[in-house]
């Protein structure tokens, strides 16, 4: 249970570090189609 | 007077020269408020993590910790750490980008209501005063502790501390200031924790001894301390992902943390900020944690939110611990400052709307505003107990149930409007209150999925959708909705492509956060066990 709680904590860093990658990637996409 | 009386005493003169020095170059209520909206990314990191990070981490937190509860506080930490990542990038920069002095001026432009302005002033201006009563009653303690000097006297002397330089120099010496306290606890944390481990045998050892701990059976164990709060493991989990939720909510969208960004020069120095203030939190929090639980296991008859005091002043060598000290007063005096900052500004900027044009006039009027909130503030601190945690928790979530749905919205929502906005805001805000009131009085026992906080932010969502359907949004406030989405010139696409590049030592660090509890938690606990 223990490795569990270690994984799921850096887990959940990772994901909202991927969150936020392709938050930003979207609006550089958006902003490369509109010129 | 004793070494550590002095550390503190220099470290507090230090801050109020930078301040008062900062205060010098402010020109204009620009300056004061939002410090020119010029502040780089270093600033920015610094003064969210020295706002965000107060005694409550360092006294009230880690004597959770000592009391046996490591596992859920360490939870609560790395998910409320993660709250810069989202708040930055669903609703940080779109405050930044709309170009006011202070969040509630936010609120009311983006729903063209004087009456949410205000009310978001009121808001901010209750919640954060309790908030700083916790911290300027943490300094006491800390205060207390080492010079041995009665409560009123020491909370004088906190209250002097911050006060001097945050009226004379607003946000301009602030954000100074606070980037230096910040990395005066993040060295403290950094330097004092292998002693601290030290003392306990090692690293490893220290993880055996406390896994095999008699006194506080189970205190590193993922389901800790069963007599602690709850006394399944499961409970104690669960406990732990809602107040992280929780307070990721109060960093996504509570003015000491938004307000930051304000003063940020662009957009990409917000979205920067966030990456390198999430992982300073949780480098400094973890730290921490690990470093109070290493205390019980060398002496477990300590009072819990004293036990990093007695560290300092016991496990390490004396300038380390003065370092230390120095670096749990600067957290503290950091918020306070910040706090009493925000407090000012909301009553100012917010609540007293004057129609003066003369620069300085204005900055005298906000001057004079501050200078009578933290007489406020000093009354309430002079009469109060000092109870550090729980009154901390009471002004974290009473902001985050009030505001926290609604300021997500406020940028993402097709519906949501002027009048859906003020009754989210107004329900969240009185649900929350009473609730958590009479939680406090014992006058009802709310389990922890019916916590207050839970049950405001629940009012809020009902008074959010009633108040829309009877006044739908105008056009007016879907065109200030908009606006929020017009990328300026000023920011380009290139800058957003090096702030995608830093993504990468975020994910990198989540990798270094699995290995680190496997290695340095998990593995030799199990080992043992």
């Amino acid at each position: 249970m223990e490795i569990l709680v270690a994984v799921c904590l850096g887990g959940w860093v990772i994901f909202t570090g991927i969150f936020f990658r392709s938050f930003i990637q979207r609006e550089i996409n958006e902003r490369k189609n509109s010129k | 007077m004793n070494i550590y009386l002095i550390g503190v005493i220099i470290s507090l003169i230090i801050y109020l020269l930078v301040g008062l020095y900062a205060g010098n170059r402010v020109r204009n209520v620009n300056d004061y408020y939002v410090a020119g909206r010029k502040a780089p990314t270093i600033l920015i990191v610094g003064s969210l993590i020295a706002s965000f990070l107060s005694t409550g981490a360092f006294l009230g937190d880690t004597g959770e910790v000592y009391a046996g509860f490591f596992i859920p506080i360490v939870i609560v930490g790395v998910i409320q750490a993660t709250g810069y990542l989202w708040g930055a990038s669903l609703f940080g920069r779109y405050v930044r980008r709309s170009g006011v002095f202070t969040v509630p001026e936010y609120f009311g432009q983006r729903f063209h209501s004087r009456r949410i302005r205000k009310l978001t002033a009121i808001t901010t201006i209750i919640a954060v005063t309790a908030y700083m009563l916790s911290a300027m009653q943490g300094i006491t303690t800390l205060m207390s502790s080492i010079t041995g000097l009665d409560y009123k006297t020491c909370v004088i002397i906190a209250w002097l501390s911050f006060t001097v330089f945050t009226i004379y120099s607003g946000s301009m010496g602030v954000l100074i200031t606070d980037t230096i306290m910040f990395l005066v606890f993040l060295i403290a944390a950094i330097i004092a924790i292998p002693f601290i481990s030290g003392n306990a045998g090692g690293w490893i050892n220290g993880i055996h001894n406390l896994a095999t701990s008699e006194t506080v059976p189970g205190i590193i164990s993922w389901h800790a301390n069963l007599e602690y709060m709850f006394s399944s493991g499961i409970e104690n989990i669960a406990w732990a992902v809602v107040y992280g939720i929780v307070w990721a909510l109060v960093v996504m969208v509570s003015p000491w943390q938004t307000s930051r960004y304000l003063m940020a020069k662009n957009e990409n120095t917000v979205l920067r900020s966030a990456i390198w203030a999430s992982m300073g939190v949780m480098v400094t929090t973890i730290l921490l944690y690990f470093g109070a639980a290493f205390v019980q296991s060398v002496n477990p008859n300590l009072v819990p939110s004293e036990s990093m005091i007695w560290a300092a002043m016991n496990m390490m060598p004396t300038i380390v611990g003065v370092v230390m000290l120095a670096g749990i007063l600067a957290a503290g005096v950091s918020s306070a400052s910040t706090f009493l900052s925000l407090i000012g500004f909301s009553l100012t900027n917010d609540l007293i709307t004057s129609n003066q044009n003369d620069e300085k006039k204005r900055l005298q009027i906000s001057r004079i505003g501050m200078l009578v909130a933290s007489l406020v503030v000093l009354i309430l601190a002079y009469f109060n107990p000092p109870q550090i945690f729980w009154i901390m928790y009471f002004g974290g979530t009473v902001i985050a149930s009030s505001w926290g749905i609604v300021a997500i919205c406020s940028v993402w929502s097709k519906k949501l409007s002027e009048f859906g906005a003020f009754l989210g805001m107004l329900f969240g805000f009185v649900v929350c209150v009473v609730f958590k009131t009479m939680d406090a009085l014992s006058v009802i026992s709310l389990p922890f999925w019916a916590d207050s906080f839970i049950l405001g932010a629940l009012a809020s969502a009902i008074g959010m959708v009633i108040g829309s359907r009877i006044k739908p949004k105008t056009g007016a406030e879907e065109a200030e909705q908009q606006k929020l989405f017009v990328v300026p010139n000023t920011e380009s696409v290139e800058e957003l492509v090096i702030t995608r590049k830093q993504t990468v030592y975020y994910l990198g660090f989540g990798l270094f956060v699995i290995a680190f509890f496997l290695f340095a938690w998990a593995l030799p606990y199990l080992e043992i066990i």
